[in-house]
């Protein structure tokens, strides 16, 4: 049988919810230090001077650190190292860390804590990045404000424009806003003999391992670091969080060290996704053909680098979504201010991007009196085409099939009869309840793009029992990565998946896998999966001809067996008590054209979202009643999986699309915890929900499979604006869209409509 | 530092706080009080009055006829209870939309009044009933119609000798009608930006009497709305009438600007929420007037 597209449970499903899994903030050890951050005061001041000693003398202290204490390279940052581990002369952003505090106990550390005087010489904060662009602006960096830029061109825009009968013109802007990850920020770290191990929350064990040398001037194999499970992370954890203080307190004061963040201080100081205006201009001819697509994006990159260039790389290279255009521009600015500081977020600046175009080409299917979706359909990518940017398109293009399948969807088809609210709201309620249905398509880079090196190594190992141990050193991160490993092991190694389990992230035991980021997983580590089941059926052959006289030749792991040319014997037979492993790397296929970090990828997934939502226009309410995802991730490896991934992502599409916005004053986050910043409840996520596998076998990928990871999370938020429009006439261009907007925008435009 | 004590007999929680009144913090379902920043300030003994069985009860008072609900009883058990779901329809579902099911199995009736936010979902819901707040204290007791209960955001009368021990609903003559809608910044687990409470007894003729229109979250304590209740004394639901009682509740409204909503919105809304309530009662009475069509055999 085949273990592919199957609903079986996920193993972990029951440690998970039982409690009985420990995550990193249920790590501890008998005699573990309290380790408590004390950060910037102001969102930024320069430092005239820090004075630890009174809290140096609080009872329970046993160590306070700052910058001097630091041994390595004082700075962090998966690009560029652009931020402080501790900061000595300046803050940039309210999270900054300026020393931290060591103590017996949690109260002791916090109280002393607020002992630790720093002086500071405050300044203005810069908070808007257009502003922060201009030359005269104070620089926060040495190299200036503007982290990065990137301008390309396809064809000619103005000849694009000249020959468009319609073209739609406006300003995006999308808020900041928060992973809210479950789990915060948190970790433990000791010493192992003379290795420094750090159990942490991170997307990236190796990274990090590097990033924590670094610092403490150590070799790489002088720091191990794990993080198997974590509860959470959307891309909030993929710089570094609690690694290096952990690290550093071990390192000085030789004794574990515990942190665990408050909601406060973690929506303080993680990354966030960036805030971006989105200047957008496109233009179609009268027979729907999309022939020009002009943006600007200035991206909020906040107070430091972390992965603001790749996200506003990830903005260009889906400007257009995926669309063929032959006339294409794109110019792009993220900008430092003292806004926090913004990095990797589920979708990577495609969901900015793509809230901009696929509101844009509903306006010009309104405009020409198109089917929406059949003009995405009309002016989809296909296999061979060039890309915006001017790449072509070389592996298989799902987009038209989403389309396609939700075109035939009846959420689709009855979309006149399902604008009229239910009978049961009676006559009255029936004049002022409006419904709309809307629909937007996307595509999702996957993986880390060229220029980036993007591979996955695991070590398969096959015991007697038979068993089988996968090797890998991604993050379990909640995505449900590793029982998909599980299943594309099984189905590879003809083992049940009972018989299978996954040793995950670890420097000391795992090999590196690569990041747990960018739709990636599933794809790389099955790929490698894939190529250590070879090299065992190999090595397998090679037994079997040793110890079973079979003539020599490769054989196919089958049936909880061998299958060789001597008929077929059972593993355990055929290891008689020993064990065989095999190690395999994949690389991730890129594009032959590079034009920027991470810039373009080969690979893409697929979605094509249709919402249907209700406004009622006394209150300006709004409320999705239904939501369908029609999401081309290939070959599906786990339906539980894809299905949980597409839920959540519509959670958190709505949330983008209605709630979530992290407010600044000043530089400064007004809301700090879950009772004011507003995620969505689950009641406000519809029960009618649907995926809609459309598999469309990747020919590059493990059986096929590609990941959708973020796709999924990508297309409900302009698919709701755009059933908004479709409801009451009104097109929303700043999110997130409350009740209070619904209601002006009515207001305003009801005058319109009068005068 | 602060004490903690549990107390299960009301006498004793009487007596405690005749002795001891002015430092003593109660708690019953503790979900407005432990989640402050500084839960505790300013107060000595943190007092648990959510054991005390006299505070549960939910019954019927044969004296008067009056339902009478214990302060300590949860929203849960007042949401469900069939007593309340009788006599009380709108408190039930006043209880049902509180926070989230977590809250709701903690926060107490009592509690809700207690904390006397604006935005207490069960507040506008009990102005309706015509409840009666019942404050006792050692060798005292005094009864006032909910409403005087409160002085101002997150103030009251009550004394620090005094628990609030009961509410007393009377018992409403003839067929009830009734709605409470709330807006907020989400489905579940909010606060209310703007409530609007309703309830009249409704004539076989469609016409409505002994109207009642009460609005939360929109003035430094929960209001009735005597201007928009006049509006629809002795008549039927028109939608002439709708308009007039809304712009009533929009009137009364004195909302502010806070961190989650305007002053403005929650103006406009509140009359929103009583116009789509009116007309959503409107069309549900026309209905059951209409003689129901029998099908053919």
């Amino acid at each position: 049988m085949s273990w592919l597209d199957s609903r079986r449970p996920r193993y972990d499903a029951a440690d998970k919810v039982t409690g009985k899994l420990l995550y990193p903030s249920d790590r501890t050890m008998d005699g573990a230090l309290w380790v408590e951050v004390v950060r910037a005061a102001h969102p930024h001041a320069l430092i005239r001077n820090i004075d630890t000693s009174r809290a140096e003398a609080a009872a329970g202290v046993v160590r306070v650190l700052t910058a001097k204490d630091v041994p390595g390279l004082n700075a962090f940052g998966i690009q560029v190292q652009d931020q402080p581990v501790l900061c000595h002369d300046r803050v940039r952003y309210q999270g900054d860390a300026v020393a931290l505090v060591g103590a017996e106990s949690r109260r002791a550390a916090r109280e002393a804590a607020r002992l630790v005087e720093i002086d500071y010489q405050v300044l203005e904060p810069l908070t808007d990045p257009e502003r922060a662009m201009a030359a005269d602006a104070p620089a926060l960096h040495p190299g200036g404000n503007i982290l990065h830029q990137g301008h390309f061109s396809k064809g000619d825009i103005e000849e694009g424009f000249g020959k468009s009968a319609v073209i739609v013109e406006d300003v995006y802007q999308v808020p900041m806003i928060d992973h809210a990850f479950l789990e915060t920020e948190a970790g433990l770290s000791y010493y192992d003999g003379e290795v420094l191990v750090v159990e942490s929350c991170g997307q990236y064990v190796f990274r990090d391992q590097t990033q924590i040398a670094r610092s403490l001037g150590l070799p790489l194999d002088k720091v191990r670091v794990t993080a198997p499970f974590v509860g959470g992370a959307f891309g909030g954890k993929d710089e570094i969080t609690v690694q290096i203080h952990l690290a550093l307190m071990t390192y000085h004061t030789k004794r574990p060290a515990r942190m665990v963040a408050t909601r406060a201080e973690s929506i303080v100081s993680h990354t966030k996704r960036h805030a971006a205006r989105m200047y957008y201009k496109t233009g179609a001819s009268r027979s729907g053909k999309l022939l020009a697509v002009q943006a600007r994006f200035v991206s909020d990159t906040g107070a430091y680098a972390s992965l603001g260039g790749p996200v506003l790389n990830l903005m260009m290279e889906h400007a257009a979504g995926p669309y063929l255009v032959p006339h294409f521009q794109v110019d792009a600015y993220a900008v430092y201010t003292n806004n926090g500081f913004a990095g990797a977020f589920r979708g990577f600046g495609c969901t900015q991007a793509c809230l901009a175009m696929e509101s844009q080409m509903e306006r010009l299917a309104r405009a020409l009196r198109i089917d929406p979706l059949r003009f995405r359909q009309m002016n989809v990518l296909h296999q061979g085409d060039l890309a915006a940017l001017g790449y072509p398109m070389k592996l298989e293009v799902g987009a038209e099939a989403t389309i396609r399948s939700a075109r035939r969807s009846k959420l689709w088809r009855n979309r006149r009869a399902l604008r009229q609210p239910p009978a049961s709201y009676g006559p009255s309620r029936r004049r002022y309840i409006r419904r709309g249905v809307g629909a937007a398509s996307q595509m999702q880079g996957l993986g880390l793009g060229i220029g980036i090196p993007d591979y996955a190594e695991v070590e398969i190992e096959l015991a007697p029992g038979p068993r089988a141990t996968i090797k890998a050193g991604t993050t379990e991160i909640g995505q449900g990565a590793y029982h998909a490993y599980i299943l594309e092991a099984a189905e590879r190694l003809g083992l049940e998946p009972g018989q299978i389990r996954v040793v995950g992230a670890d420097t000391g035991r795992t090999p590196d896998s690569g990041t747990t980021t960018a739709s990636r997983t599933t794809y790389a580590v099955g790929n490698a999966i894939l190529l250590a089941a070879g090299r065992l059926e190999q090595e397998l052959g090679r037994r079997a001809a040793r110890r079973l006289g079979w003539p020599a030749g490769a054989g196919k792991l089958r049936d909880g067996g061998f299958t060789g040319s001597g008929g077929w014997v059972a593993l355990d037979e055929l290891l008689a008590g020993q064990r065989v492993s095999a190690r395999a790397t994949f690389h991730v296929p890129v594009q032959d054209v590079e034009m920027g970090d991470g810039l373009p990828h080969l690979l893409y997934s697929y979605g094509t979202h249709v919402a249907l939502v209700e406004v009622n226009t006394l209150t300006g309410e709004i409320r999705v009643v239904r939501l369908e995802a029609h999401l081309d991730g290939g070959q599906v490896i786990s339906r539980t999986g894809f299905e949980g991934q597409s839920e959540g992502g519509i959670a958190q599409g709505i949330g983008y699309a209605l709630f979530e916005e992290v407010r600044l004053d000043r530089g400064r986050f007004v809301d700090t915890n879950f009772d004011k910043y507003v995620l969505p409840t689950s009641l406000d996520v519809p029960v009618d929900m649907r995926t809609v596998p459309v598999m469309v076998r990747d020919s590059t990928g493990p059986f096929g499979a590609k990941g959708i990871s973020e796709t999924c999370m990508v297309g409900p938020t302009p698919a709701i604006l755009n059933a908004i429009e479709d409801a009451i006439g009104v097109r929303f261009t700043r999110l997130p869209v409350r009740a209070e907007d619904v209601l002006q925008a009515l207001r305003e435009k009801e005058k319109k409509d009068e005068g | 530092m602060i004490d903690y004590l549990r107390l299960s007999q009301l006498d004793d929680v009487l007596e405690m706080l005749w002795a001891e009144g002015p430092g003593i913090l109660m708690l019953a379902g503790g979900t407005d009080i432990l989640v402050r920043p500084q839960p505790f300030a300013g107060a000595r003994i943190l007092l648990d009055i959510s054991r005390v069985e006299q505070l549960r009860d939910i019954a019927v008072d044969p004296a008067d006829d009056c339902l009478v609900i214990g302060a300590a009883a949860t929203h849960e058990e007042v949401a469900w209870h069939p007593q309340v779901s009788r006599r009380a329809q709108l408190l039930a579902q006043a209880c049902r939309l509180v926070g989230s099911a977590q809250i709701r199995n903690l926060g107490t009736l009592g509690g809700n009044l207690g904390n006397a936010s604006p935005a207490a979902d069960s507040v506008p819901a009990l102005a309706c009933l015509d409840a009666e707040v019942v404050l006792s204290g050692r060798n005292k007791q005094r009864r006032l119609p909910v409403l005087e209960f409160f002085t101002g955001p997150g103030s009251s009368v009550r004394q620090p000798d005094e628990v609030i021990s009961s509410l007393r609903l009377p018992r409403q003559r003839g067929r009830q009608v009734s709605f409470f809608l709330k807006a907020g910044q989400r489905r579940g687990m909010c606060c209310s930006k703007a409530s609007v409470a309703f309830r009249a007894r409704s004539h076989s003729d469609g016409r409505l009497s002994g109207v009642r229109v009460a609005l939360g979250a929109v003035a430094p304590t929960v209001v009735r709305v005597p201007e928009a209740e006049q509006v629809l004394e002795g008549r039927r639901i028109e939608p002439r009438l709708i308009d007039e009682a809304a712009a009533a509740c929009s009137r009364a409204a004195r909302p502010i600007d806070d961190i989650r909503s305007t002053a403005e919105y929650r103006k406009a809304v509140v009359g929103a929420l009583l116009t789509d309530g009116l007309f959503r009662l409107g069309d549900k009475m026309k209905q059951r007037r209409r003689p129901r069509r029998r099908r053919p055999r």
